[in-house]
């Protein structure tokens, strides 16, 4: 038998987070450029929207609930104890996208609709890899709500324009169908339909060992028929989502060997970097200028070590970057690191 | 068990037509209503089979050839119609034992 978890998620650091925040606003402003409306749901979601969405059917080792206990004046070795847990009208929520469907439910929709969230997610995982599976993770969320045709095409379009963000990251990958933890024997139809009908695929790191970085998730009208949302012609809408796990983007990015001794770096690899991240500050940049002199701030400290990081694959600190007055210095500060990495491998 | 792929063919229509639909019938009706299978049916899109049918189906072919599928093997470029199962899995004649 495994043994429980004693902890739900990475703790993140300040750098980590800047990472994190970084991630999300590219996803973000994707999503905005897609045109999807952005929303907020709570971690909580009600029982009730998991049945009606099936997922207890399907994903009944995945469900976590959240409940009150019966006696609250229990002693502590047995207050939560599971004869003294009420009946959970709620879960922790799977999924960002349930939220979705039960904020529009029974609505007729006069136009295609687009939500975007970002939200945590929890799934009983029976091992935790930090990073890679956890408890407790965050997902984006893009959702498309409409017509048949039109959820189709923009899910293949809105596919192509996230694959060429993961790239622009550095998150190289490739598509493949997915196959999710279905509940078996009860869901093995589920599972082999949507390997069959390719209804979900994922984009994966590649590798001896791949990790699910995103996911394209086809419904046909799935959750519009459960949840009775209609297109303008009134038939059930279909949906789709995509979907970006956020810890697992974090986590590819520090683990990516992007860079190695055999790949020199200067000062104008950085620039050329530089430029490409803070398109509207690095146009004037040289090497030998003061970095605060050219407008960038200590955020922009932040998402540079994130880039530099990520780009060259060197751990930097936050001292490291404080110290780093021009392009130049930072440079150094790369070479030494990595000449560092290599004499200590 | 069929002998060759004709036979295997027939017996797959046979179950699909016949067998099937007294073990299970799909939640939606296929389109059109009253839809029999032909060789070159579209199995999915008709709505012929559905995710419980496939698990009978995959149950049907196993028994019919003898061997065991694989699930990787479970993808649409194998199951899309009669013809491309019986393709796929009585590929060799007479040698399916």
């Amino acid at each position: 038998m495994t043994a429980p978890l004693n902890t739900s998620a990475r703790t993140r650091d300040a750098v980590a987070i800047r990472k994190f925040e970084f991630l999300d606003q590219a996803l973000f402003n994707l999503a905005l450029e897609l045109g999807a409306q952005p929303l907020q749901f709570p971690s909580l979601v009600c029982r009730s929207v998991l049945e009606k969405a099936e997922y207890p059917k399907a994903f009944p080792h995945l469900i976590l609930a959240a409940t009150p206990v019966k006696d609250p004046s229990a002693p502590t070795p047995q207050l939560l104890n599971a004869s003294n847990l009420g009946e959970p009208h709620w879960c922790l929520s799977p999924a960002v996208c349930y939220h979705a469907y039960a904020h529009l439910a029974g609505q007729k929709l006069d136009s295609p609709t687009i939500l975007t969230a970002r939200g945590r997610c929890f799934r009983h995982e029976d091992y935790f890899d930090p990073g890679r599976r956890q408890l407790e993770f965050e997902m984006r969320e893009i959702i498309l709500i409409g017509p048949a045709d039109w959820v189709s095409q923009n899910a293949t379009a809105f596919k192509d324009k996230l694959t060429e963000l993961m790239i622009h990251l550095n998150l190289p990958g490739d598509w493949q169908g997915a196959q999710d933890p279905f509940f078996m024997p009860v869901a093995k139809g589920q599972a082999l339909m949507q390997q069959i009908k390719e209804t979900k695929l994922e984009y994966c790191t590649p590798g001896p060992n791949p990790l699910a970085l995103a996911s394209v998730n086809r419904h046909a009208d799935f959750f519009g028929r459960r949840f009775d949302i209609r297109d303008d012609q009134g038939q059930f809408a279909h949906t789709a989502c995509l979907a970006a796990g956020l810890d697992r983007w974090c986590h590819t990015l520090a683990q990516e060997r992007q860079f190695t001794s055999s790949q020199p770096l200067t000062p104008d690899d950085i620039l050329s970097q530089l430029a490409a991240v803070l398109p509207g500050i690095a146009h004037s940049l040289q090497c030998d200028q003061p970095l605060r002199d050219a407008g960038i701030d200590s955020i922009d400290l932040v998402d540079l070590l994130f880039m530099v990081e990520s780009q060259f694959n060197v751990r930097l600190t936050e001292t490291d970057m404080a110290r780093a007055r021009t392009i130049g210095d930072l440079a150094q500060t790369v070479l030494t690191r990595l000449q560092h990495e290599q004499v200590t491998k | 068990m069929p002998d060759n792929q004709a036979q295997f063919q027939d017996a797959l229509l046979a179950f699909i037509n016949h067998q099937l639909p007294q073990i299970h019938k799909p939640k939606k009706s296929p389109t059109p209503p009253g839809l029999e299978a032909n060789p070159d049916t579209l199995l999915f899109e008709t709505g012929l089979i559905d995710s419980l049918g496939i698990v009978h189906l995959i149950c049907f072919v196993e028994e019919a050839t003898g061997r065991p599928i694989p699930t990787r093997m479970v993808v649409m470029k194998h199951f899309k119609t009669p013809a491309a199962i019986t393709q796929t899995f009585w590929n060799h004649e007479g040698e399916n034992q």
